[in-house]
């Protein structure tokens, strides 16, 4: 159990300190985070400073800017799942980090799952609705 | 799967031949007798079972007023209360409710429950864990003195401005309220930290996190998120008091203050503690479950997953208690997606129990009974929240009775049915006797069926038309019946609660001492024997799986090095309580430390605060100043490492760490301390970004900024200001390099320039303060820069407070080479104090040209 028992492979190297693993689980949940601070505070601004009627390549200019944080942030989470699977399939010969990187890699996997779906469903509201009101 | 449990006496203990020293090692870890004893106990056991007692009586006031409540309500136009009367009630019902009785309940179970649970002997931080409970305890003492005086608040539990502003609220009633419940904050953020770094760092060997019980996870999450959503109620509460008391205009809308962003603060702290109230209590039915089933878990990754998304997306619903004030709809779509994401994570879980009770073969226990229970109210419950959750629905039954059925299901079903199913499954442990099934099963079916009796018909009360929040109705409108019917269900309810007592008195005076595990349950702190060692484990077991007790035939470590280690630590250090943090991934030995013993600072800082407070209602300024001053003495003090280590001590510990290879630090953890320094630091990060968030919100209905007619804050001055605590952070890492080579006479001037720097910049920010050319009570734009100035003065008073600690530790030659936390601690919050300096300088005087007029 202590770190000179184990195979090379299967030390974590200091100073890495497993950060990969934090972003395999937690990175998805981040970039959800993110994305919806910035969403909320673009909805927040925009329609107080009368940005309604901009427009960018002929749409809404506050949808434009959704569909921008949205494709910032997808990629993490699309960086996040594919971490996660190479943490899911990393030989171990140990079983406890066999069993621990199988854990971590499916549930970062699932989590980046659920918060793409979360993203997804807070941006196509912007494409749909009209920004800051009915009669706007 | 078929489960063997591990043969009785599995776990190591000890044996009485081979222990030297044994006396002391019990000694060590028994609290001081007699009543100063009970003052100064920080051990987990005593202060875990003092907060759950103590939420317990205030969940049965909570009951009591409700039962009033109910009665009032049993028929149309009732004069048994008067409208004052019922609106104190239920603003007394939901604060006792939210704030002093589930979060400190949830936080007594995790500080009672952990530590053996995680297969050690104490929490990491104990003397926190004790100042918790004390503040708690006062704070909540505060708020129902309000009473005596006969000002108790009538604002309701969500305390909406301006109704609880000074206009409206004139008498002192809020300010018991706003400063009480302050107070217990503080408990609630304190216990959190430790909670946090007892699941991160205080594991056994071996728990690796794909091992760590799904109540840990839960309770890791939920200390996260109180560290986010506690934070911004504090804020809220303390600008509301500034509001009532100095005269700021943060919630006037008159002059510039926006009434709503009241509202967005408390919601933001108001729809995560939700989800805390519910997270824990999951977790605790995620660990009795399978063991009156008698099955592992299914899908223990996709539980631990699925906290910890909730945890998540449950700080993205907050505007969903505010459908109705005028959002704009891009908004309210937002928080809608949110509000039906997270039916996703929560969903999982109830999958994932039914799938286990599928494949397994039930106890009918009382405890299996609770979570039985749970699952049926609480589905119904998460049901009327996903209805809730979409916009024009809420439109329809907004401050109606349906929702108040829709919360009292998730509530009541998501948190009190596990905490009586974890009473029920703990209380031979914690308690050592059985509580009677024969009276547990009356409680059940009182409580279930009483339950439902009440809340099912506020649904429907909801549809035809009952608003919240009001003292009566009126008769022939179709809601006579439907309230009858609650009445009787809440008095069936409350006689529920009533057997619980009779079943521990019963079983107090009556039952034999319990068995070490009479359910054959899985985790560790069934482990131990009844009565359970205050320390829990003496020699510590070694973790190979998910359910040590099932699957375990042996606790002693594969490997050699680890299992010298295991035997060494039951042997040295007996003199004082140590313990082992681990790595946060993979749990293996990192530190053997000093936890710290019987202290009487966390009751004399917790006192102290509790007279500022109370001072500050009354307005006697001075004495709430002395009371600070007191206060922050305490903590300074508390915090300070007891030299008791002996000379022979040292050199054993230079053998130990020779010998095994892990760090001995006997004047307490490096790892605690620097982890309590990052949280620390994270809450006030937290606090300050809530301050920034008010000052956008304030700023974005302005049309001028700073507002016309005000003279122009000077720049210089606080520039100046600023660039000295940014140059102050500079010399404290130079300090840490320095100690790190053993250079102390370098380590000393160092500390010195940072303290300079840190006075110089104190000095220019307070004239730059004392001399802005509009006061706090201008306007609301006044009222902010004031606030946000005085916070970054308040971070840097701190600052230096911590950098004589350091000059005071130096000079005595406390630090070297390998001992040195204090200094890493102080680079961390110097560093802290200079980004907050700038930020906040940047937004005060820079803010307003980049945004424009």
């Amino acid at each position: 159990m202590s770190a000179q028992s184990l195979p090379e492979e299967d030390r974590v190297r200091p100073g890495a300190g497993g950060r990969h693993l934090w972003f395999a689980l937690l990175g998805s949940a981040a970039a959800w985070s993110v994305h919806f601070l910035a969403l909320y505070l673009l909805h927040e601004v925009a329609c107080r400073s009368g940005w309604q009627n901009t427009t960018f390549v002929g749409i809404n200019g506050i949808a434009a800017a959704v569909l921008l944080i949205t494709l910032l942030a997808l990629p993490v989470v699309a960086a996040s799942a594919l971490v996660a699977r190479r943490v899911a399939r990393a030989a171990a010969q140990d079983a406890a980090i066999a069993e621990r990187n199988t854990h971590l890699g499916r549930a970062g996997m699932i989590l980046s799952a659920i918060f793409a779906l979360a993203i997804v469903f807070a941006t196509i509201p912007a494409l749909v609705l009209p920004p800051c009101g009915y009669g706007s | 799967m078929t489960i063997t449990t591990a043969p009785d006496g599995a776990l190591p203990r000890a044996e009485p031949g081979e222990q030297v020293d044994d006396d002391t090692f019990e000694r060590v870890w028994q609290d001081e007798p007699g009543f100063w004893g009970h003052l100064t106990a920080v051990q987990n056991t005593p202060i875990g079972m003092r907060f759950i007692v103590t939420a317990f009586i205030f969940f049965l006031i909570g009951g009591l007023t409700s039962l009033l409540m109910r009665t009032q309500l049993a028929v149309p136009d009732n004069t048994f209360l008067t409208p004052t009367t019922y609106n104190q009630l239920m603003t007394m019902h939901g604060t006792t409710m939210m704030f002093l009785f589930s979060i400190p309940l949830l936080q007594g179970i995790g500080a009672l429950v952990l530590p053996q649970m995680l297969g050690v002997r104490e929490l990491p931080y104990p003397r926190l864990s004790a100042f918790a409970y004390w503040t708690t305890l006062f704070g909540g003492i505060v708020f129902y003195s309000s009473f005596l005086f006969g000002l108790a608040p009538q604002g309701g539990w969500y305390a909406y401005v301006p109704l609880t502003g000074i206009e409206f609220t004139p008498d002192l009633s809020m300010d018991f309220w706003l400063l009480g419940l302050n107070v217990a904050e503080i408990g609630a953020i304190a216990g959190a930290i430790e909670l946090i770094i007892a699941v991160l760092k205080l594991r056994g060997i071996g728990m690796t996190i794909s091992r760590i019980p799904i109540f840990a996870w839960a309770m890791l999450v939920v200390g996260g998120m109180i560290l986010f959503a506690f934070t911004p109620l504090i804020v809220a509460t303390t600008l509301l008091e500034f509001d009532r008391k100095l005269d700021t205009q943060f919630f006037n809308a008159e002059t510039g203050g926006k009434p709503l962003l009241w509202q967005h603060l408390f919601w933001i702290f108001g729809h995560p503690d939700v989800y805390i109230q519910f997270l824990a209590p999951v977790g605790i039915v995620s660990m009795i479950l399978p063991v009156f089933v008698r099955r592992r878990l299914e899908g223990y990754t996709f539980v631990a997953l699925a906290i910890l998304a909730t945890g998540f997306l449950s700080f993205g619903l907050w505007v969903h208690h505010m459908y109705t004030s005028g959002q704009s709809p891009l908004t309210l779509a937002l928080f809608s997606a949110a509000s039906l994401s997270i039916a996703i994570p929560s969903g999982i879980q109830v999958f994932a129990w039914i799938a286990t009770i599928w494949g397994g073969r039930p106890i009918f226990s009382t405890a299996f009974l609770f979570v039985l229970g749970f699952l049926f109210v609480f589905v119904l419950g998460g049901i009327t929240g996903v209805m809730l959750a979409v916009v024009p629905f809420d439109w329809q039954v907004t401050d109606s009775y349906f929702v108040v059925a829709h919360f009292h299901y998730v509530l009541i079903g998501g948190l009190v049915f596990p905490i009586f199913a974890a009473f029920y499954y703990w209380w031979p442990k914690y308690v050592e006797k059985m509580l009677s099934e024969r009276i547990g099963r009356w409680h059940f079916g009182l409580f279930f069926v009483g339950f439902n009796v009440t809340f099912f018909p506020m649904h429907l009360a909801g549809f035809f038309g009952m608003a919240r929040r009001v003292y009566t109705y009126q008769a022939g409108i179709g809601l006579d019946v439907l309230n009858m019917i609650s009445t009787i269900g809440a008095f069936m309810t409350g006689l529920g609660v009533l057997l619980f007592l009779v079943n521990v008195v019963w079983t107090h005076l009556r039952a034999p001492l319990a068995d070490a595990n009479p359910w054959e349950a899985d985790t560790l702190e069934w482990g131990t024997p009844t009565p359970m060692p205050q320390y829990g484990f003496r020699e510590l077991p070694i973790i190979r799986s998910r359910h040590p007790l099932w699957d375990q035939q042996t606790f002693e470590a594969d490997d050699e090095p680890t299992r010298r280690l295991v035997k060494a630590f039951a042997q040295w250090p007996t003199a004082w309580r140590a313990q082992i943090t681990t790595t946060t991934i993979d749990a293996r030995p990192q530190e053997v430390f000093r936890v710290p013993g019987p202290s009487i600072w966390p009751l004399v800082s917790a006192v102290a605060l509790t007279a500022a407070t109370v001072a500050l209602i009354f307005d006697a300024n001075w004495i709430a100043l002395a009371s600070f001053v007191i206060t922050a003495i305490a903590l300074v003090i508390w915090q300070l490492p007891d030299s008791i280590a002996q000379q022979g001590d040292t050199e054993k510990a230079d053998a130990f760490e020779r010998e095994h290879g892990v760090a001995v630090n006997i004047e307490g953890s490096t790892v605690v301390a620097g982890w309590s320094m990052a949280l620390t630091v994270l809450v006030l990060a937290i606090a300050m970004a809530s301050l920034y968030y008010c000052y956008f919100y304030l700023r974005l209905d302005m049309p001028v900024w700073p507002p016309a007619g005000l003279g122009r804050a000077e720049p210089l001055l606080p520039g100046l200001g600023t660039a000295l605590l940014l140059l102050s952070a500079a010399p404290v890492w130079w300090a840490t390099r320095a100690i790190r080579h053993g250079r102390t006479s370098t380590l000393m001037i160092a500390l010195v320039a940072n303290a300079l720097l840190t006075a110089g910049g104190l000095v220019a920010l307070i004239l730059a303060l004392v001399w802005l050319p509009f006061g706090w009570d201008t306007n609301a734009y006044g009222s902010v820069f004031w606030v946000l100035l005085g916070s970054v003065i308040l971070i840097a008073i701190t600052a230096l407070v911590l950098s004589g600690i350091a000059q005071y530790l130096a000079w005595q030659g406390r630090f070297n080479v390998r001992y040195h936390q204090q200094i890493s601690n102080l680079a961390v919050y110097a560093s802290f104090t200079a980004v907050t300096a700038l930020l906040t300088y940047a937004l005060l005087y820079g803010g307003p040209l980049l945004v424009g007029a």
